[in-house]
């Protein structure tokens, strides 16, 4: 015993834990940062480890095998309560983790499993071998996946991340998650650019048993009337999160519900994101009917962005709308090119117009579109420290030569805009802004929005713990 | 015949530490140590034997601090059992403890690991406070300084450490 003199980094386990039962949580996780051994006494403290976090994002095989290995020596999946997995859905190797984990934490976690998240790098699953779903492990990696759903009777949320592993299985998901009596939180939305959700009919009348949802994520054209109502007469969602593909056609049922307005009476908040979506932009009017209690509003790659568009959210949505965010790829946007937002003869500047029209607007996010300088200026100027989040690319910004414009801003309009949003502001470089924005031919452009549709889909902590 | 007498009455046992001192105590404070209690009981050493009971893991200095602290705390009723997985308080150490706490850090790293082979609840429980409120609201390099321990994870597993992190903060 002599010989460890004062290697704290040694202490006996049994001691260790004792004086991790001491410390509250924040020191108890600083304390098993400190090194291997205090590691390996924190996890043995159930309730700093209700989460698991598990990477399998890398490419290489090797990597996430150790990272797997890791997992085994790291952490005991028994005590786990919130379980996110984020893996590199084109490699095979981190789906056979994948199915490992899932498999084991079936076996292991019982019911104790509250929250379940996916969060695939892709957003469909790719394997080099030909046709995934003759596939064995993605076969293998569906029923792993189904178990672990059947058996977690507990579960609140639920996000695939991506619905194609299910193809084919949706009757049994379907048979599954109506099971879930506590279910309150359920992400079925493809985020793929070409959903193969489309072609097969995912949801039907069995989600109607989910009533007492509180967020729910679909794609619209797996709406229906009697799902709407349904929640509607529930009273309990707060959020529904649609996603509008580019196979929206004027004569689709989601584009005729009449039950949008009893949403809106029961409190919830709709968000619709759309992607690659350019021919669904000609039915805009039907995909953000006035009953729909927007307040969210994404589009990204849609191209064609009809003038009329900015009009008819202000004048339908205004009063609900606190999000606004359009994405397009870059590539063609330079010094020369000055593709601004379509803007209707004699109209305001539409995001002038977004401005001033809507009083809740909080983030305003613009790519892809030159603005000028002048606007800018004036859209802090107008929302003031409400507007919570300007994102404006650099290589988007211009200044604006004529009408005396350059005058108004002055010689530094990034200090004006700071000066009136009152925080620090500054445009996004080139850096920081993903490959898929920048190029036009980007192999993923998922790229551009995975990260931030998946965070939406994430496990509430405050809904969670409050219920 | 008086001097047996008082040996009936409180009996003593003999100590040695690890350098080979002999310590004399009485019998009621030596089994405080569930150790030596133990001892005592499965190899019936009888109380009056004169042979010191060897304790090969804790030497002189540490010794006497720790028969200090079980002749202050003789009277004390037994520690209860609590419950391992609830957050306790760490500001109930009484002044006396505290007192004795206040010793450098080698030696209150012997003193764990002493009243931990001795099993000396009591003891050990002090101690871990102290050590616990050492550590209360350090950054994990604070507490690595603190300590003198060095940070010996690779560069893989601080990322994996710092990802479970982020994801286990109970928002």
């Amino acid at each position: 015993m002599q010989s460890l003199q004062g290697r704290w980094e040694l202490l006996p386990h049994n001691v260790l834990q004792q004086v991790l039962c001491l410390l509250p949580n924040t020191d108890a996780r600083n304390f098993g940062l400190v090194c291997y051994n205090w590691r390996r006494a924190s996890y043995t403290v159930k309730r700093i480890w209700r989460s698991a976090y598990v990477d399998f994002a890398q490419d290489c095989f090797e990597n996430h095998r150790a990272s797997l290995h890791k997992f085994d020596k790291f952490m005991s999946l028994r005590a786990v309560q919130h379980l996110t997995v984020h893996f590199n859905s084109h490699c095979e190797g981190c789906i056979e983790s994948l199915y490992e984990i899932a498999t084991a934490c079936a076996l292991v976690n019982g019911d104790g499993l509250k929250s379940f998240s996916l969060r695939p790098s892709n957003s469909g699953l790719q394997l080099a071998t030909s046709e995934w779903s003759s596939c064995d492990t993605m076969q293998r990696l569906c029923r792993s996946l189904l178990s672990l759903i059947c058996h977690s009777h507990q579960l609140r949320h639920l996000s695939l991340g991506l619905t194609d592993c299910f193809d084919g299985w949706q009757n049994k998901l379907l048979h599954h998650l109506q099971q879930h009596r506590c279910l309150k939180s359920l992400h079925l939305a493809s985020l793929r650019s070409d959903p193969i959700s489309s072609r097969v009919p995912f949801i039907d009348n069995r989600l109607l048993r989910c009533f007492r949802l509180t967020r729910l994520s679909l794609d619209l054209n797996q709406v229906s009337e009697e799902l709407v109502a349904s929640l509607a007469r529930g009273g309990l969602l707060r959020h529904l999160s649609l996603f509008v593909h580019n196979d929206v056609t004027s004569s689709m049922p989601a584009l005729a519900i009449r039950s949008w307005a009893a949403l809106g009476e029961i409190g919830c908040e709709a968000t619709v994101t759309l992607l690659h979506s350019p021919s669904a932009m000609q039915h805009f009017r039907s995909i953000l009917p006035a009953d729909l209690p927007l307040t969210r509003l994404r589009m990204y790659f849609c191209q064609r962005l009809p003038p009329t568009l900015f009009d008819f959210v202000c004048a339908r949505h205004s009063h609900r709308l606190r999000c606004l965010r359009l994405v397009e790829s870059m590539n063609d946007i330079g010094c020369c090119c000055r593709q601004t937002l379509p803007w209707s003869r004699g109209r305001p500047d539409p995001l002038m117009m977004i401005a001033w029209m809507c009083p809740r607007l909080e983030e305003l996010a613009v790519y892809g579109y030159c603005v000028s300088a002048h606007t800018i200026v004036g859209l802090a100027a107008l929302r003031g420290p409400e507007l919570l989040k300007l994102e404006v690319p650099e290589r988007c910004l211009y200044r604006d030569t004529g009408e005396g414009g350059d005058s108004a801003v002055g010689a530094d309009p990034y200090g004006k805009v700071s000066h009136w949003l009152g925080y620090r502001w500054c445009p996004i470089p080139d850096s920081q802004l993903p490959g898929a924005m920048l190029d036009s031919d980007f192999p993923w452009p998922e790229e551009a929005y995975i990260e931030s549709l998946l965070n939406d889909q994430d496990y509430d902590f405050n809904v969670g713990s409050s219920e | 015949s008086q001097l047996s007498n008082q040996r009936a009455a409180m009996p003593n046992i003999k100590l040695q530490s690890s350098d080979n001192e002999i310590f004399e105590v009485e019998l009621e404070i030596a089994k405080q140590s569930n150790t030596i209690k133990t001892m005592l009981e499965d190899l019936s050493v009888s109380d009056d034997s004169d042979d010191p009971v060897p304790l090969p893991n804790v030497n002189a200095a540490i010794l006497k601090k720790v028969i200090a602290w079980c002749t202050h705390h003789k009277d004390d009723p037994p520690p209860v059992e609590e419950d391992e997985y609830k957050e306790r308080r760490t500001d109930d150490i009484p002044t006396w403890d505290l007192e004795f706490m206040k010793v450098d850090q080698g030696t209150l790293f012997e003193i764990i690991l002493a009243s931990n082979y001795l099993d000396i609840k009591g003891l050990l429980d002090v101690a871990c406070k102290t050590v616990a409120n050492m550590i209360k609201g350090k950054s994990p390099e604070e507490i690595r300084k603190t300590f003198n321990i060095k940070c010996d994870f690779t560069a893989e597993e601080l990322e994996q450490v710092r990802k479970e992190n982020e994801w286990c903060e109970e928002k």
